[in-house]
């Protein structure tokens, strides 16, 4: 299996609704200098770059890599572009993997970046990833495509929407000790309920905002990474899986997530997730996503999900805390998101999580999700196993 | 962006046979995309690998396209001035002829010997033969750019499949060995880098020629199969590539060294002045090179081929190049 992979460095951007403040080359940059600076690395030390932008049509520039090329440092370097859609970021890190493990390069920056804030109405280009004939005319967007998936989950996991809104709850809490969080509100239960229904049984503060940002990761060979790093974070299981949907079919992605993650835990030698992992970083964009997680990422069992979100298992001061970030609820630049599970599970493993630092963490699990079972449309799922061995 | 579709493999992975496999997308000329796969089975997290590319021409309206294609540029400083896949691309010709000395007439024998080539390769979009004269009488699009200096704009797909396996069993006229293969990246500010040199063109193929043990490709290599996006370009991409001296493609060409029965026959497919699938482009590229030194190559084989280069570009003024060595021989 290759040569053996680590994580040297980090870096994000303030994520906001809309970085008026800059332009999209400006947000690679300000990501890009800052993971050089968490590595103590200089540009002349990287030798590859890896480029995440999710669909183009969000921030109104095509092939906008080409133009923020310059600020991700990739003048007469290897440069090469990685889109696939929500899931980006992660194919992104895992594209970084497969260039240094080839053995072609030693030290490997992977960059991610987002402006939805560019756009109107991201919800009408994601209609535009469904079937053209039979799907779109229907008004079919990630919203109300989730809802549906939400309503069956309710049915099968038992779960209600006060559920959905104390993991709500948690979430928006986490993110008040994450100093690069988009989303810093004070929200109860009762907040949650009561806030305007987007579409059923999603309400306002089930859904993820819309957020301008980058995110940088720095990936180095075996032998680099124990000289550049004090703790290097190991990637020791990783997978990706698509799935199709035909047309005239809507379901969820449950069984493809549970798939995935098997192969990671494999890889990764991982046989009691909730045992030997201290900290998930899921991409869940809305709360219900992340509840039945707790079950496709093998935590419990299926009928124990609802028992877990009321004991409080997923939150800071519960066995295993998940998104201590505030996650995917309180940031979403989407072609960067998936990065910044991989970087937030890094600094776990790292221990720079300051006041979201989850104790003693030796595994951190970062998931990442593009595109929806919907019908004419295919789903990515990623799961990565990062570890301090 | 060009099919009006957010995210275009979310239709496409099923046809691909990506059903419950590990599928990622690469968003650059599918040449890049083959990268990716080598990169992958060198990983070893593969062993065998697909890669496919499509493009559907057709999605965007007559004149729509170069419109879309303005939006690849930046809002601030260069969409305003109209710079599109033509425009961009005329400016970069002009600054090849002014610092070089190449005449329109170099350009138009480009032209002719790809359109001639493209005759006997029965997947061609564009079959028929042009002479230079009536390349240089053609409709005049943006100086120097003709109407028949520019590819057409083509529907299509392409397919390559690799393995990274010791045991590979193909027979031998159906496998070809990826000896070397590099990539690069040039700035995006056209003001900023010498239009007419390619550089990061150079970078890429340097990389390929070290880990393929070329030092003379003009005479090493038997056949080359280049991502010709104008007949300017390709006379560029013949220096940028090193098959001669900067600045001397025209006395090369004139010599007929890159004719189909010349020293190094260039694009005998008849190359993207034949058949355009913009993005799959630079992937049909390698597919014809490993035709070639498959010895699979039907009517436009060159005969006893043994190594051939493939060389793919996406982005406006050929910003990022990658290039292949391919072999008979392992």
């Amino acid at each position: 299996m290759g040569r053996r992979v680590g994580i040297v460095g980090t870096g994000q951007t303030k994520y906001r609704s809309k970085r008026r403040d800059c332009s999209a080359p400006d947000l690679v940059y300000e990501a890009t200098s800052s993971a050089l600076a968490d590595a103590d690395l200089n540009l002349t030390d990287i030798d590859a770059i890896v480029f995440g932008l999710a669909p183009e049509a969000l921030d109104g520039i095509n092939s906008m890599d080409k133009w923020c090329a310059d600020a991700a440092g990739a003048r007469n370097k290897s440069f090469i572009r990685v889109h696939t859609g929500g899931a980006t970021g992660s194919s992104v890190a895992n594209a970084a993997v497969y260039h240094v493990a080839s053995g072609m390069f030693d030290t490997v920056l992977a960059v991610a970046m987002e402006r939805v804030g560019e756009t109107p109405d991201a919800q009408t280009i994601l209609n535009r990833i469904y079937d053209p004939v039979v799907a779109s005319d229907f008004g079919l967007n990630i919203i109300n495509h989730v809802a549906m998936e939400t309503s069956r989950g309710m049915e099968t996991y038992g779960f209600t929407e006060e559920h959905m809104a104390m993991i709500s709850v948690k979430n928006h809490l986490n993110a008040f000790n994450n100093p690069y969080a988009h989303l810093r509100i004070n929200v109860t239960v009762e907040d949650v309920l009561k806030s305007p229904v987007v579409c059923w049984p999603l309400k306002l503060l089930d859904c993820c905002p819309r957020s301008d940002g980058a995110c940088a990761v720095i990936f180095a060979s075996e032998k680099k990474a124990k000289k550049m790093a004090p703790v290097p974070v190991w990637v020791n299981g990783m997978a990706a899986l698509t799935d199709i949907t035909v047309p005239g079919e809507v379901r969820g992605g449950q069984e493809q997530i549970r798939m995935t993650a098997a192969r990671a835990y494999q890889m990764a030698g991982i046989d009691n997730p909730k045992e030997q992992i201290q900290v998930v970083e899921c991409y869940a964009p809305f709360s219900s996503l992340e509840l039945m997680y707790y079950e496709t990422l093998g935590f419990c069992e299926r009928k124990d999900v609802v028992k877990l979100v009321e004991s409080g298992f997923g939150a800071m001061t519960g066995k295993v805390p998940f998104v201590p970030s505030g996650g995917v609820m309180c940031t979403n630049p989407i072609g960067a998101t998936a990065l910044i599970r991989i970087a937030e599970a890094a600094i776990q493993v790292m221990g720079k999580g300051d006041k979201r630092q989850v104790p003693d963490v030796t595994n951190a699990l970062a998931t990442g999700y593009g595109g929806s079972p919907g019908p004419g449309s295919a789903s990515f799922v990623t799961v990565m196993v990062l570890g301090k061995k | 962006m060009m099919d009006g579709r957010a995210i275009t493999t979310m239709l496409n992975a099923a046809p691909a046979g990506a059903y419950l496999k590990d599928e990622i997308r690469v968003a650059e000329d599918g040449a890049f995309a083959l990268i990716m796969a080598c990169l992958r089975v060198l990983s070893g997290h593969f062993t065998n690998s697909l890669v496919v590319s499509w493009y559907r021409s057709s999605e965007c309206a007559d004149n729509t396209f170069h419109t879309v294609a303005n939006l690849s540029y930046d809002p601030f400083f260069y969409r305003p001035f109209a710079l599109n896949d033509v425009t961009a691309h005329a400016i970069q010709a002009q600054r090849y002829i002014y610092k070089y000395g190449i005449s329109e007439r170099h350009a138009a024998q480009v032209v002719k010997k790809n359109r001639s080539n493209g005759v006997n390769n029965v997947l061609a979009h564009l079959r028929s033969k042009v002479t230079a004269e009536e390349v240089l009488k053609s409709d005049p699009i943006s100086y120097p750019l003709k109407a028949l200096d520019l590819p057409p704009l083509s529907d299509g797909a392409c397919a390559v499949v690799i393995t990274g396996s010791k045991h590979a069993t193909a027979a031998k006229n159906k496998r070809a060995w990826i000896k070397g293969f590099g990539w690069s990246n040039d700035t995006y500010y056209s003001g900023d880098k010498e239009l007419a040199n390619l550089e990061s063109l150079s970078l890429a193929a340097n990389k390929a020629y070290q880990m393929a043990g070329i030092t003379d490709p003009l005479k090493q290599l038997d056949v080359a199969e280049i991502h010709d996006i104008t007949s300017y370009h390709e006379l560029m991409e013949y220096e940028a590539l090193g098959f001669c001296p900067r600045g001397e493609a025209g006395k090369y060409l004139e010599r007929g060294s890159f004719e189909i029965n010349g020293e190094l026959p260039v694009n005998p497919s008849g190359g993207c002045l034949s058949s355009n699938p913009y993005t799959a482009t630079g992937l049909i590229r390698a597919a014809e090179a490993a035709l070639q030194v498959m010895n699979r190559a039907g009517g436009h084989q060159i005969a006893g081929a043994r190594t051939a280069l493939a060389h793919g570009t996406s982005g406006f003024c050929a910003q990022s190049n990658c290039a292949f060595i391919l072999s008979a021989n392992i």
